[in-house]
């Protein structure tokens, strides 16, 4: 299972020939996470597509992902950082 | 122009490249359904906003709005260019306004002098500093460079503005092919911490900072302390740092962080750096904020195969090649830029160029 998870992802097919919402390109179509927000008993229901859509500016700049910058803090992180400079070993 | 060139669309995701590609493409677009289902309906101020500075730039554009402004139909006339001033509403800043403005300022029948009013940097869109050293430079990879500029003249942050600034761009007759595919690796680091209407040692607190976490990769960083005052620091208090990344193959790489309440000069400037840190880990040739401005390039490049390594698409560029392939046909090759290491996910894109000649171009 790992290794179909891993498999790389066929972008052509999913951009121009699936009917997949650019995130779910990226993030893939699980979207049990959201499906169990849903509260029964109250009278009025807010429509989460369009709520989500209120937020949903017209952007440029992505909305900072502050998990995978926290990453960034750790120091064996930052070290396999030095391949990609000028200054760092470039034997690998 | 074609008849029944007309393309329909549904929703206000997405308004701005869709406007730019139907303005280069010559095509109708009609869109329908602009938040019809919000509690408050239709265009927002900011979007009126650029269809009225889009009417400004071109000669012979037909705007109709309904009534409740759910739906626009936009029949794109020639892109004239020229002198123009525009003041940008403070619901956005005025990279929002300049974003899609570049990509159709080469196409023009005579230079850009666009003159735009309003906040300079904010967290939406790129600020005029990523613009002036991150956008223009990528307009060179296609050959638009002599006479290319962006002045800041004033500063001006959220919430009241205050900010100008001046877009020089010259008229191209077409673009050239790309071929980019070497990201190289990165050789120096530049930045700009500005501060306006605050305490200007927030500009050096961020720049220290900063180089708390960048000195132990490289020792060419310069972080240049921006100051401007008076009247040139526009109406409101605030402060940003602006980073890029230049490889050994003139790839750029850039990241921004801007002021915001209850965070420290020192936070703003680690998030900045490690925003920084993770587009270069990224990786290809093209900084993810500038894959559909390449990407469009590619297209309007001429007929031949344009190539460009880059990482992954972002969900913006996934939405903009599907719109490319409505309004031009273009179809792009996506593949692994390397076949032989899997934990690569660096992207190869190409496509092959239209041959776009700007016919608006006056001869001279």
């Amino acid at each position: 299972a790992l290794n179909r998870q891993r498999r790389r992802k066929d972008w052509i097919a999913m951009i121009y020939s699936s009917s997949l919402s650019p995130e779910q390109v990226i993030n893939g179509t699980d979207t049990t996470a959201v499906e169990s927000d849903v509260i029964d008993d109250d009278f009025f229901r807010v429509d989460s597509s369009t709520s989500m859509n209120e937020d949903n500016l017209d952007m440029t700049k992505e909305v900072q992902s502050s998990s995978a910058l926290r990453e960034l803090e750790d120091e064996d992180v930052l070290d396999s950082l030095r391949t990609l400079f000028i200054t760092g070993d470039h034997d690998t | 122009m074609r008849t029944g060139s007309l393309v329909n669309f549904s929703g206000h995701q997405y308004l701005r490249q869709r406007l730019v590609l139907s303005i280069i493409s010559g095509k109708h677009v009609r869109i329908e359904k602009i938040r019809s289902e919000d509690k408050n309906p239709g265009l927002r101020d900011y979007e009126v906003s650029l269809l009225r500075l889009l009417e400004k730039v071109t000669n012979g554009t037909v705007i109709e709005i309904s009534v409740t402004g759910t739906a626009v139909l936009l029949k794109p006339g020639v892109v004239f260019g020229g002198p123009v001033t525009h003041d940008c509403p403070l619901s956005r800043s005025i990279g929002y306004f300049l974003e899609p403005l570049i990509m159709i300022a080469p196409f023009s029948k005579k230079p850009f002098q666009l003159t735009l009013r309003g906040i300079t940097t904010d967290d939406s869109d790129l600020s005029a500093d990523l613009i002036r050293t991150v956008t223009l430079p990528h307009l060179q990879l296609f050959g638009i460079s002599d006479g290319l500029e962006l002045r800041i003249k004033k500063r001006g942050a959220p919430p009241e503005g205050g900010g100008e600034v001046q877009f020089i761009c010259p008229v191209v007759k077409e673009v050239k092919t790309l071929n980019f595919v070497e990201p190289g690796r990165i050789k120096r680091i530049r930045g700009i911490a500005h501060s306006v209407r605050v305490n200007p040692q927030f500009s050096n607190r961020m720049i220290e900072a900063s180089r708390s976490v960048l000195n132990r990769f490289i020792p060419d960083i310069y972080l240049y302390s921006d100051v401007y005052k008076g009247d040139e620091s526009g109406k409101s208090p605030g402060y940003a740092l602006s980073l890029l990344a230049e490889s050994t193959t003139s790839a750029i790489h850039c990241s921004e962080a801007v002021s915001k309440p209850g965070e420290t000069p020192e936070d703003i400037a680690l998030l900045a750096t490690r925003a920084l840190l993770s587009e270069i880990r990224h990786g290809g040739c093209v900084d993810r904020k500038h894959q559909s401005l390449v990407l469009l390039m590619m297209v309007l490049g001429s007929e031949d195969i344009g190539r460009c390594r880059m990482g992954e698409p972002s969900v913006r560029t996934i939405q903009f090649l599907r719109d490319i392939k409505i309004f031009f046909g273009t179809v792009f090759n996506i593949a692994p830029a390397d076949q032989s290491d899997p934990s690569n996910v660096e992207l190869l894109y190409s496509c092959l160029g239209t041959g776009y000649v700007n016919v608006n171009r006056t001869l001279a």
